[in-house]
Parts: C-alpha cells; structure tokens; sequence
C-alpha cells in the first residue's frame, strides 16, 4: 500500500518536471518569434489605419497614454499613437476606442485622423460580434469600415448614422447593432481628438 | 489489426457520429471548412503525441493515478501545440483562438488514452489516435461545409490563413451572403448540422 503511494508521487513528480522543463523550452523558443508575430500585426493595423499617409518616425514607439474616459470608452489607460513628418511635426494620430454597445460585448477599435481632424481609417482591433453577420465590421471579411475614410465633424451630423437610421452607413440585414457601435465609437473618438487636441503634439 | 483501427475511427466508432465525443470545440468553431481543418488536425496531432507518449509507460503507471497523470501529459502537449502554432502561423492563431487550449478539454483525447493507449501497444496506439482522430476531422469537415454553404454561400473561406495566400483562389462563391441563413452559423445550426450526420450514419448502419 504504502509503496503504491511512494511510487504515485514519484512518479506524478517526475512527469510534472519532466513537462515543466519541457514547456520551459518551448516558451523560451517560441517567445521571441509570438512577440514579433505580435508587434508586427499591431504595426500592420496601425499602417492600415493612417492610409497612405507618409511619415517618417516609428510609430509603436512614438505613444502617449490617454487616461480613462468617457468619449473614448476605456475603463483604464489606452494608448495613442502619434505619427510625425520628418521635421518631428505631428501629422495624425491613432488612438483606440472602445464601444461597448455591441451585439456580443465591447468591440475595440483604432482610428487613424490626419491634423486636420478627418477620418484616415479606422481599423476593429478585437470583437465578439456573430460570426458570418456582425463581422463585416473587419477589413478582411468586407470594405465597410473604408466608408469612415475622410468623414470629420464639420459636417452635416445626420452622416453618422446607418441609412436605416437615415444616415449614409450601409448595414447588413439583421446586424444594425454592430455597426451602429461602430459608427458611435468613431464619432466619440473624433471629438476627443477635437477636444485635447493639445494632448497630441 | 491496422485496417480495422482505420475502419473503426473513420465510420464504425467514430468519435463525431457514434461515440460522440469532443463536441464542444467541435460544434463551437465549425462556422467554415478551414476552422474545421485546422482544429480537426490539431487535435489530431495532440492525440498521437499523447496516445505515442502514454502507450510506452502504461505498464509503470498505477492504475489510481493514471487518469491525473494522463490528464498531465495532454495538458502539457497541448500547451507545446499552443506556443508552437502561436510562433509558426499568427493568422491561424488568431482563427483558431481560443479553441486550441480548449484541446485540453476534448473528452475524445482522454477517451483514446484511457480506453485504448493504456492498454496497447505503442504502434497500435499511434495508429488508433490517427484514425480516431482523422475519423473526427472528416465530421468537423463536413459540419463545416454544411454550416458554411448555409450561411456565407462560400466554400474554403479563409484558406489563406492555414495555406498561405497563394491558395485565396481556392474560395468558392456559391451565392452571395445576403441570402444567409443566420441558424447555420450559430451553435444551434451546428448541433443541427450534427444531428442530420448522426441519423444519416444510424440509418445507413440499420440498414447493413
């Protein structure tokens, strides 16, 4: 009896080391090339979100940190990210937002704005939303999201609406929800970007 | 032995359609063929590591701590597969997501191991988790083509992610999405899709 239980310990023991040393090896190889995977995918959704706009500064390092608030949606601090011309001047900036009135939770987004104030594109970081309906709001499954290209605020504010809501947003049938969290979020970013201005230099 | 074990995993015993196990990332990432692909080899690839792994020390295993030490063993495999498919193919990560830790919890691993890896040798062990695992393949397979003609109209959305994006061409457009059928693509859809393979298997086996 009691040599059983010896036996199952040492040998529960050894296979748990044997795994730890195992799992310690792969991490410690996989590691460097997960965190490029990584920052390379977050550097492409950032370039996706400024367009073509030149500029010459790297912009994952280039990044101030916004505290939490209300426009931008976030319960703790986000970054932004500014892109600057080769005389350091700053000529957009992407700041992240969140919605949290999608159909299947918070969708996260960035959105890319020139100087001026207008939309450069907006890009879905993270959502939950059906799979096959609400997911057109990724650049992969459609080209909706490049409707926001170009909009800003000076306009007529009925734009910022889907056209069931007699806006000029498509949707798809039977998924008003997503986008309509979509259009909000964006909307609210630009006026924070409106408002601090200052905060992006 | 061989050509039974084959017979056995991919109609006769097969974990999606008889023994019904493994239904819960199954049904849950099901929505196209690639997801189906690609969890279906995965899978099948932690259980020939696991079956191969355990066949050779189930002598030395006490019977009343197998199944922790078993349980053990996947975990750490499958967490091996996690980082590795984390590293190689990001994009197919990202499809995959949550589904690949969620192979730790896939009965149909534990099955093979305790029922048939404990018991047998380690050749007729490797070649059980091959075909059991390659028969559930084929019915993820199959879901995932009923659930994505149904509600995208499409055939290999998404191949790019698993073959790279050479093979985007491969995507079928059978009809265009507005005609969608929301139920497929929802975990009902999938238990629905199941049920009409289940019957479809019963009724062919009734009929031997």
């Amino acid at each position: 009896m009691i040599k059983t239980i010896v036996k199952s310990s040492f040998l529960i023991t050894f296979i748990g080391i044997l795994f730890g040393i195992l799992l310690n090896l792969t991490f410690t190889f996989t590691t460097p090339q997960i965190e490029k995977n990584i920052k390379d995918a977050k550097m492409n959704l950032l370039n996706e979100s400024v367009g073509n706009l030149k500029y010459e500064n790297n912009l994952l390092n280039d990044k101030i940190i916004l505290g939490p608030n209300e426009l931008l949606g976030n319960n703790t601090n986000t970054d932004a990210y500014i892109a600057r011309d080769i005389n350091g001047t700053m000529v957009a900036v992407v700041i992240e937002a969140t919605a949290h009135d999608g159909y299947g939770g918070d969708i996260n987004l960035i959105t890319g704005i020139n100087k001026d104030g207008n939309i450069l594109g907006v890009r879905i970081i993270n959502h939950s939303e059906t799979p096959g309906l609400g997911d057109y709001i990724e650049k992969k499954k459609s080209n909706w999201i490049d409707n926001f290209i170009g909009l800003n605020l000076s306009g007529d504010s009925s734009i910022w609406k889907t056209k069931k809501d007699m806006g000029q947003f498509d949707f798809r049938a039977g998924a008003t929800i997503t986008p309509r969290a979509v259009i909000k979020a964006v909307k609210k970013t630009l006026e924070y970007f409106k408002e601090n201005q200052d905060k992006f230099k | 032995m061989i050509k039974k074990q084959l017979f056995d995993g991919l109609w006769a015993q097969n974990p999606g359609l008889i023994q019904l196990l493994g239904l819960c990332p199954t049904l849950a990432v099901t929505t196209n063929i690639t997801n189906g692909v690609a969890l279906g080899l995965a899978t099948v690839f932690v259980m020939v590591l696991a079956n191969s792994s355990i066949a050779p020390i189930r002598k030395i295993v006490p019977d009343g701590v197998r199944v922790p030490i078993f349980v053990l063993i996947i975990a750490g495999l499958v967490t091996i597969v996690d980082y590795t498919i984390h590293a190689v193919s990001f994009p197919l990560y990202q499809a995959l997501g949550i589904f690949i830790p969620l192979i730790v919890t896939n009965c149909i691993v534990l099955a093979r191991v305790e029922s048939f890896a404990s018991k047998n040798s380690v050749k007729e062990s490797f070649f059980d988790a091959l075909f059991m695992g390659l028969g559930l393949t084929i019915v993820l397979i199959i879901i995932g083509l009923i659930r994505e003609i149904l509600s995208q109209g499409t055939i290999f959305q998404n191949i790019e992610f698993l073959l790279g994006d050479e093979f985007a061409f491969l995507t079928i457009h059978i009809f265009e999405p507005k005609h969608q059928f929301l139920l497929a693509s929802l975990p009902p859809g999938a238990f629905i899709a199941l049920a009409f393979l289940v019957a479809g298997s019963n009724l062919i086996n009734k009929r031997k």
